[in-house]
């Protein structure tokens, strides 16, 4: 019993101190680094970058030429074109394409993707909306549809199954030859949006469906059926991960689309064109990705603290351009090398790859490594004198592997001899 | 408050469990039924809350704030267990090593640890029942308004609060019973940076992965109070 009280002091201890020491090392010494926002210039082509250095906004490209804000916003009139009106600076086209406030209001795209919602807790009940109800705004729906290992719906103001619907959707999933259970569910449960685009629902192969509900029937299309034949093979293949689904005013993008493979994909126009992003270097499970859009571009962004990679598209989604950058690890300044060095290891239970919380450790480097058999060197000759037994041992182990935080606790808690 | 006969029989030749929790009882209960009617009551007025926020606003609306909010409802429930730990730990280990008494009850014939044991087990007991009722309140509530999904996330929600009141229990019997005020300061520190891993959690499930762990450092922490014991009748 003395042995595991021990054990557990010492556990709690070294656990405590990696959780809160390097946090309050970090609220003292932790200098703000973000990624630089990536924009494409449609006026000549080529990106620029804004970036946030010690409080202060830098416009400049990636030779490191810096802009002042009214050049910056020259160059980049799609973004800023509310701006220019008001300063009388906006043009009236840009390479060939005449500029209009509607067309502008209208073709504008953004859609963002943070790492946390591929792996969050959530409920496997989705709002089914009506799509074409006759009413101006979309109207939130009376039931929720849980999706799982069959498919019902919920009436919310009774908490009592469906069963008429249920039922008739069963048939329509039957027909469409849907084989549960669920594996992914993406739709936008919001209706502040300008349209809805319904639920795009993958069965137990992997097979995309999309489901909606139009004046009261349900519309079910296999992907792979509805898409252009030079399509259809890639949806077969596709085994989606996660399903991302935000309204668009243009109705061009219905839903981004994460496969198992982490590759990011586009669902495009009425044909379901399946578009892949080619990054280099994305990272679902560590990186945002955001999706913007003006008449004449698409612009695809995946950025982490560690590093931003950017691609351009034409309207017809041919690559036109890249960007990446490398961002200077937090481990390679001088407060995270420091960091490296004092703490054996860090522990974080909040994670932004995650919205659970978890165990997640951090190993310093060599020289903390170093600096726990110093410390273990250190309590070997404490302790020479006195009768060694397995408190002591246990002692030594934690100090070995904990470095000083189990010295400490060994020290603020001495055992028995 | 009443001061019990201590005695290694039980009052009606039972075990000697039954005999230390007949005198635990004896002790607390009075407090223990101000800790129960403090939890349920907390529990009924929140479950009686939920109730009219259903009934004056639409359902949809409390169903959504739920699946895309994480609007549980009962959230400020959350430190009643570790409150109810922490006061039944005092109320039942403070008599106990302000008058010495637990001199008395180290000198039974069981030995030390299955004396100190029944002793956690009967507090372990008490602040189970103290919690079950609003754990039930809350599951009944919730079947009326939520499907069974709410049920489950309510369950991963308020588990880390349950352990984090039995945690606080037995951390707090150590801390009374350990005769060392120094080491009573260090295990405050630890307790205190322990107990707020409960609490972290912002979202329904969110504490899921972490809960196999906090369950094992509970069940490790019933080993404190007795290690305390121990060191308190060598005198260290």
């Amino acid at each position: 019993m003395t042995l595991v009280a021990r054990f557990l002091l010492l556990l709690t201890g070294i656990l405590a101190l990696a959780h809160y020491a390097p946090a309050g090392y970090w609220l003292a010494a932790a200098k703000p680094r973000r990624a630089p926002t990536v924009f494409y210039s449609c006026v000549e082509q080529r990106f620029l970058l804004l970036r946030s250095e010690r409080g202060e906004l830098l416009r400049a490209d990636p030779g490191g030429k810096s802009y002042t804000r009214e050049d910056f916003e020259r160059l980049l009139p799609l973004d800023n074109y509310l701006q220019l009106y008001k300063d009388g600076r906006m043009p009236k086209e840009i390479r060939g394409v005449a500029i209009t406030p509607e067309k502008l209001r209208r073709e504008r795209v953004n859609l963002r993707l943070k790492p946390e919602a591929l792996d969050s807790p959530g409920a496997p009940l989705h709002p089914l909306f009506e799509s074409q109800s006759g009413r101006v705004r979309l109207e939130t729906p009376a039931d929720m549809l849980r999706l799982g290992a069959g498919a019902e719906f919920i009436e919310i103001k009774s908490n009592a199954v469906n069963r008429a619907k249920s039922e008739k959707l069963r048939l329509a999933l039957a027909a469409a030859e849907f084989t549960f259970p669920v594996s992914v569910a993406g739709g936008n449960p919001t209706a502040l949006k300008p349209y809805d685009e319904g639920l795009f629902v993958a069965d137990a192969t992997g097979s995309v469906f999309h489901l909606r509900q139009v004046k009261g029937e349900f519309e079910l299309d296999r992907l792979a059926d509805k898409a252009a034949p030079e399509d259809a093979a890639r949806w077969r293949a596709l085994q989606p991960r996660h399903i991302h689904v935000q309204e668009q005013d243009n109705r061009e993008l219905r839903a981004l689309i994460i496969d198992t493979a982490g590759r990011a994909h586009l669902l495009v126009g009425p044909q379901y064109r399946l578009v892949t992003l080619p990054f280099e270097h994305y990272d679902p499970s560590q990186m945002a990705l955001t999706v913007r859009g003006d008449m004449l571009n698409r612009l695809a962004t995946a950025s982490s603290a560690d590093r931003v990679e950017a691609l351009v598209f034409d309207r017809d989604y041919q690559v036109v351009d890249r960007y990446t950058e490398a961002l200077p690890p937090a481990t390679a300044q001088p407060a995270g090398r420091w960091a490296k060095t004092l703490f054996p290891f860090t522990l974080e239970l909040a994670s932004n790859g995650s919205g659970y919380l978890g165990w997640h450790f951090e190993a310093g480097n060599p020289w903390a490594w170093g600096l726990n058999a110093v410390c273990a060197g250190g309590y070997l000759v404490w302790v020479r004198k006195r009768p060694w037994n397995r408190g002591r041992a246990l002692d030594l182990a934690a100090i070995s592997l904990g470095g000083w935080y189990g010295l400490a606790i060994s020290a603020a808690l001495p055992g028995e001899d | 408050m009443e001061t019990p006969t201590l005695s290694a029989a039980p009052p009606s030749g039972g075990s000697p469990f039954q005999a230390i929790l007949f005198k635990e009882w004896i002790k607390l209960r009075f407090w223990w039924a101000l800790l129960l009617l403090g939890s349920t009551g907390w529990a009924a007025y929140l479950c009686l809350r939920l109730r009219h926020v259903h009934q004056f606003n639409d359902a949809v609306s409390v169903w959504h704030a739920w699946i895309f909010k994480s609007y549980l409802f009962f959230e400020s429930y959350c430190y009643v267990p570790l409150g109810a730990g922490v006061l039944l730990g005092t109320l039942q280990f403070l008599p106990e090593t302000l008058q010495k008494k637990v001199r008395l009850s180290l000198r039974l014939p069981l030995g030390e640890n299955r004396v100190i044991g029944c002793h956690l087990r009967a507090g372990l007991l008490g602040l189970a029942l103290i919690l079950a009722p609003a754990a039930a309140l809350f599951t009944l509530t919730a079947s009326v308004y939520f499907p069974a999904e709410f049920r489950a996330n309510l369950a991963l929600t308020l588990a880390p609060w349950a352990l984090a009141g039995l945690a606080a229990y037995l951390w707090t019997a150590a801390l009374l019973l350990e005769s060392s005020w120094w080491r009573r300061v260090i295990c405050l520190l630890l307790g205190l940076g322990a107990l707020r891993v409960f609490f972290q959690a912002e979202f329904y499930d969110a504490a899921a992965r972490l809960l196999p762990a906090l369950t094992l450092w509970c069940a490790a922490s019933v080993a404190l109070p007795l290690y305390a014991c121990h060191r308190f009748r060598k005198g260290l």
